[in-house]
């Protein structure tokens, strides 16, 4: 881990409620999705939250539907996690928007349709991640997306234990993009390495 | 009609690319890293190359180097992520043509395709 990873953390997380770095950097994953899908979006919510994992279902507050999760680590300065979190059926409605062609709801993603939620994730976050670079003149990489598809209940898990393996508590800068025209939203969660929030509380204290 | 061979290991981009280009009249071939390029250009001689820089197995600025080792004239357009603007001048500085930053606009990739398939 750099030596810059845990006050651009702490930059981030102070950023949640003023004008700064994140919302900036947020403004161009905003453009990147709104690229992709041909569709107006706005940011609806920047908010933070600490929680334990196994209280995580309380921060999402969907837990019983089937959900698609895509997943990417980041290394570097902002040394972390990123996860995209939306409910199956607007996970259909985006993939049909981004191949650009009718797209049947079914429990289950085609895996072309995997494919077009990870890029778009990707991509997402690499703006994100690019915008921050260019305000530190440093290179911030996001790790290969994985897409994890199933009930919350069950993605959460798997979220928790790869977020923070050794650990009981996650902190999360949460933004959530909401379709102008429609109900529909993608949550973006940026989540510090346990290993930067130890630091981020030793500071503190 | 001419032919473009789009590298990526993103089946979405292949996807997404093919079906632009097949909309404006080009035939595809299509390759998920550097080496399969290598392997496809070889046994077609496409007439323009899209591709990736950051692939599995084989990145794109290797393949760049190889495909232009075989064709001193073959023309690549890099395809690059923001944030990769410098791996990209490095492939123009190597011989690509053009690149185009995701996400892209259609006319972006079209009007580099249409800079080497006159």
């Amino acid at each position: 881990m750099t030596e810059l990873s845990t006050p651009l953390w702490r930059l981030l997380i102070n950023n949640v409620s003023e004008p700064g770095y994140l919302q900036t950097a947020l403004q161009f994953t905003l453009y990147c999705l709104e690229e992709m899908t041909g569709q107006k979006f706005e940011i609806s919510t920047i908010r933070y939250h600490e929680t334990y994992l196994d209280q995580l279902d309380q921060v999402v507050q969907l837990p019983g539907l089937t959900t698609v999760a895509v997943y990417l680590g980041i290394q570097e300065m902002l040394k972390g996690h990123a996860v995209f979190l939306l409910k199956n059926r607007d996970a259909m409605r985006l993939a049909n928007w981004l191949l650009d062609e009718p797209v049947q709801l079914s429990e289950e993603l085609d895996p072309i349709f995997s494919s077009a939620l990870a890029e778009m994730g990707n991509i997402m976050l690499s703006s994100f991640l690019n915008a921050i670079s260019q305000l530190e003149h440093d290179a911030i990489l996001p790790m290969p997306p994985t897409v994890i598809v199933d009930k919350l209940a069950t993605v959460l898990p798997v979220i928790a234990i790869t977020v923070a393996p050794y650990d009981d508590q996650v902190n999360i800068i949460e933004t959530e993009f909401k379709l102008k025209s429609s109900e529909l939203s993608l949550r973006f969660w940026l989540i510090p390495d346990p290993q930067v929030v130890h630091q981020l509380y030793a500071k503190a204290q | 009609m001419a032919t473009i061979l789009i590298v990526d290991d993103t089946q979405f981009m292949r996807y997404r690319l093919a079906k632009l280009l097949h909309e404006h009249g080009f035939q595809t071939l299509e390759a998920e890293n550097g080496e399969q390029a290598l392997q496809v250009y070889q046994a077609n001689r496409p007439d323009a190359v899209l591709m990736d820089i950051t692939m599995p197995v084989k990145d794109g600025l290797t393949a760049l180097a190889e495909i232009r080792e075989y064709d001193p004239h073959a023309g690549v357009v890099m395809l690059t992520a923001v944030g990769q603007q410098a791996a990209a001048l490095q492939a123009v500085k190597a011989g690509a043509r053009d690149f185009v930053v995701k996400p892209y606009k259609p006319e972006q990739v079209l009007q580099a395709i249409a800079r080497i398939v006159k």
